[in-house]
């Protein structure tokens, strides 16, 4: 495992980005594709991604643009489900984000103040600038 | 280490390119259009994603409703 910082992000980070591509958000993306922090998120953000976009209308083809080079991970249900019983996220439909983020040991990038673990994103940001600076 | 085939001329643009950025090697100069490329990508999916809002006449807001039923519906086929 490198030591590179990790972190798992939620859907709704994932659009934010999309949505105003200067903001915040984009910015945690454009240091991924450039290697500095690694990004993982659930097979299910995934789908859920893919049923939204289905729901309003996009094309499979055009629904994997979207995807293809988001610079995230994936991750099998296989590796997280597990986890999901150690959870403490209120809503049962978050459980598979936090599980993940038991099992990588991370913060969780998301916009739902529910998780217990979700990363401040402008310390982390900070934290980022200073680093490259150095 | 892997090797790829390219033309010469495009072989010369990238060594003229390298000199001109300052890029150790070829491989760091690639890296960079990569990444250049990449972002590109990425704000075409933006301009998709804000004219998909449009067309469908619907607030960033309701989209992440939309998205937030679609991830219950997902909890419970897969986890249930």
């Amino acid at each position: 495992m490198s030591g590179l910082h990790k972190l798992v992000i939620d859907t709704n980070t994932i659009f934010m980005s999309w949505y105003n591509p200067f903001g915040k958000c984009a910015e945690i993306l454009r240091y991924a594709r450039e290697g500095k922090i690694e990004l993982f998120s659930t097979d299910s953000v995934r789908e859920e991604i893919v049923r939204v976009f289905r729901r309003n209308g996009l094309k499979e083809r055009e629904i994997q643009d979207f995807l293809v080079d988001l610079p995230i991970s994936w991750v099998d249900k296989q590796i997280y489900v597990r986890f999901i019983e150690k959870t403490k996220v209120k809503h049962k439909a978050d459980k598979p984000l936090e599980a993940l983020s038991l099992v990588l040991n991370c913060e969780i990038l998301s916009a739902d103040n529910d998780f217990k673990n979700r990363l401040d994103l402008n310390k982390f940001l900070k934290r980022l600038e200073s680093e490259e600076a150095k | 280490m892997k090797t790829i085939g390219i033309p010469e001329d495009l072989h010369k643009e990238l060594t003229n390119l390298k000199l001109e950025s300052g890029d150790k090697n070829t491989a760091e100069l690639i890296r960079k259009l990569v990444i250049i490329y990449k972002e590109k990508k990425f704000l075409e999916n933006s301009h998709k994603f804000n004219n998909l809002l449009k067309q469908r006449n619907i607030s960033f807001k309701e989209f992440l409703k939309e998205s937030r039923k679609e991830r219950e519906k997902i909890s419970d086929e897969w986890f249930a």
